[in-house]
């Protein structure tokens, strides 16, 4: 589904990527994790087209397709979806008109017909629910005023609603008190099937616990240094991110 | 020498509409006198600093009372149920005009006829809150083209919206309506005032209004100018509030190539509440100025101004709202805010509001902001698919939306929904 080669990118002349090599197929979580500054959110940013990172170098190629080469929305359009760190506030557009606007540009894209009213009410209710998400929020303006647990779950809410074959998730678990977690995971679980792919872009390991990756990459200094199994992750949680800094040539005070 | 030259210009325009007017008294030849002495402001004057108006002595205008037939269907609010009074070229059309019954005791219909039927009404009402020294003020006063004459009883509400439709055709036409409303103590009336024109590149609208708000009324007052791109329009209210009473204005402003409002409202008596809601949007060279004044005379009051502005390519904008707060005027909360998003790098907006405070116990507050589109909120929403035009059409609703949401006519409404769609391509339903 999804292959980067040699990914590089920067931002103000700063190099933040310097190559990356990624193979996501359907049906796969992987996840992204790395010490603070290391690129992962940049990598997220980087994959759901933010115009502010300038790529120098490598390749995407999503569905067999150039996606460096599509604009964002084009991106959303054809299933790359990207549950955003800091969901953004839009006061005066309603989180509902927002996404029916968003689905109906999506399916007008594919040369589908809009959804009928009734058939987006059906689905709104249905999918609010897999995040137990508040009746009220979903008529509220875009995350105005949202705790910062109501936007993550807004973001996964917006997910289900939109149905992407690739989902970026930036650092979802960050704010989240334990239940919170567990709702969004649930979202998330539920959500996965064989045609999907998920990838998870955290600090700590604890979201872990609650979506199962079927591979751990460790990202450093804009360079995934290691790859392993789920179990990876246990190991980082244990040891931290100093023995990967270390073993890449960093002195750690201790 | 300067003095000479710019008399000369208010003097040209003066002379323009001589006779034109629809009745003379003793106020009309008052407002003459004074207009005799006045000069087209000069920009170094503060109200006038960032609005040039010296052009408007460049045309030779001329009144144009025509009896032409024009499709007004689409100017029309509440079709069917309003009293619409029309107004080409600031004279009363009674042949395109439409008048229901009203309730007993209210006149309703133009200042000609108020002048030989109702001469005391129109005396005692007519120059009772305008300013003379305003020099457009004095130039409509002293000619009155036509206007409406509302005059509602004491504790009536009139249900039906009484509409004034304005048009404005031909080359080089001035229009000077002048309307005269009086709302009796604890009555009640909505007004919606529409601006257009047809087949005009230069035309100039020097309008005035004056509407007496009695105790506890309440009266609304949506307004819609929508003249074409090559139209000036000097649109100045005068708004006197007695204890009590509510005025709601919603001013949006939507084309037209400079145009000036000067709203005046003076709050004379307690517990009044008073809301100034405004919408400005232009594009290609418009320039759009909002002056608003609301004076605060006495104790106990409530005002409330929410500007808005969108200003795309080398469009303009001032937005100068002044507030007092007489020294009597304790106990009073007044807020005020002016927004602006500038949609292009050549758009321009000068903000200024300007409290003035004189007592010591009130709640007063404004704000005024002026940027760009929010680029974060833009991401968001294309990262969910949408097309950068719909992304920031939506941004651009939710912007105006708050003001939008205070004009309660639906005609008005979808009126300002076509025009935005049709001139801007946004669709804001």
């Amino acid at each position: 589904m999804l292959s980067i080669k040699g990914l590089k990118a920067e931002i103000e002349g700063k190099e933040i990527l310097s190559g990356i090599d990624l193979e996501v197929k359907a049906g796969e979580i992987h996840a992204i994790m790395g010490p603070n500054g290391s690129g992962k959110s940049t990598l997220a940013s980087v994959l759901a087209g933010r115009e502010e990172y300038e790529v120098t170098g490598g390749s995407v190629t999503y569905k067999g397709k150039d996606l460096l080469e599509m604009a964002a929305e084009d991106r959303a359009r054809e299933g790359v979806f990207l549950a955003f760190q800091y969901p953004v506030e839009i006061p005066g557009v309603s989180n509902i008109n927002f996404l029916k606007t968003a689905l109906n540009e999506i399916r007008t894209s594919k040369g589908l017909e809009p959804i009928t009213a009734k058939d987006f009410l059906a689905r709104v209710r249905e999918r609010s629910a897999l995040v137990e998400l508040d009746t009220k929020l979903k008529n509220r303006s875009v995350n105005e005023g949202f705790s910062g647990g109501e936007k993550k779950r807004n973001e996964i809410f917006q997910m289900a609603m939109l149905e992407p074959s690739l989902s970026v998730l930036d650092e979802t678990d960050s704010g989240l008190d334990i239940d919170a977690l567990r709702i969004v995971a649930n979202g998330v679980n539920q959500l996965k099937n064989e045609t999907n792919a998920t990838i998870v872009v955290t600090h700590y390991q604890r979201l872990l616990d609650y979506i199962i990756p079927d591979f751990v990459h460790v990202l450093y200094q804009g360079r995934i240094v290691r790859s392993g199994p789920k179990e990876l992750a246990m190991e980082l949680e244990e040891k931290g991110y100093d023995w990967i800094k270390e073993e890449n040539g960093e002195t750690v005070d201790v | 020498m300067t003095a000479t030259l710019e008399m000369r210009k208010s003097q040209k325009i003066r002379e323009a509409v001589k006779n034109a007017g629809c009745f003379s008294n003793s106020a009309t030849r008052e407002a003459d006198q004074q207009l005799a002495e006045l000069d087209l402001p000069h920009f170094k004057a503060e109200a006038w600093k960032y609005t040039r108006v010296g052009y408007l002595a460049a045309t030779k205008w001329s009144a144009n009372p025509t009896s032409e037939i024009y499709d007004i269907s689409h100017w029309k609010a509440d079709p069917e149920e309003a009293n619409t009074l029309v107004f080409v070229n600031g004279y009363y059309r009674a042949d395109l005009s439409s008048l229901h019954e009203m309730p007993a005791g209210v006149i309703v219909t133009d200042l000609k006829t108020a002048s030989e039927y109702h001469p005391e009404l129109l005396e005692a009402q007519y120059g009772k809150h305008t300013v003379n020294t305003e020099v457009f003020t004095a130039l409509n006063a002293a000619q009155p083209f036509g206007g409406l004459f509302l005059y509602i009883p004491d504790h009536v509400v009139v249900e039906r919206t009484v509409q004034m439709l304005h048009l404005v055709t031909h080359e080089d036409t001035i229009a000077q309506p002048h309307h005269l409303i009086r709302v009796g103590e604890n009555a009640q009336v909505k007004l919606v005032g529409t601006f257009g024109s047809i087949n005009s590149c230069n035309a100039f609208v020097n309008s005035v209004m004056q509407i007496s708000v009695g105790k506890a009324a309440h009266v609304q007052y949506d307004k819609l100018q929508a003249e074409d791109e090559g139209i000036s329009h000097i649109c100045t209210e005068y708004v006197h509030q007695d204890a009590q009473s509510t005025f709601k204005i919603n001013t949006i402003t939507l084309n037209g190539k400079m145009i000036r409002n000067s709203l005046h409202i003076s709050v004379n008596g307690k517990h009044c509440e008073t809301y100034l809601n405004g919408l400005y949007v232009g594009k290609g060279r418009q320039h759009i100025d909002n002056h608003t004044q609301v004076d605060h005379r006495v104790p106990d009051c409530y005002s409330e101004e929410n500007y808005k502005g969108l200003m795309d390519e080398a469009s303009s904008a001032v937005f100068n709202g002044k507030v007092f707060v007489r020294q009597d005027a304790q106990k009073t909360n007044a807020f005020q805010n002016n927004g602006n998003i500038l949609l292009s790098r050549d758009a321009r907006v000068n903000s200024k509001p300007e409290l003035e405070i004189y007592a010591d116990d009130v709640k007063c507050s404004h704000g005024s902001t002026t940027g760009r589109l929010n680029e974060e909120a833009l991401f968001y929403l294309r990262a969910r698919g949408l097309g950068k035009h719909s992304a920031r059409r939506l941004l651009i609703a939710a912007f105006a939306s708050d003001v939008l949401e205070s004009i309660d006519n639906k005609s008005v409404r979808a009126m300002v929904n076509r025009y935005l769609q049709d001139r801007h391509n946004w669709s804001f339903d």
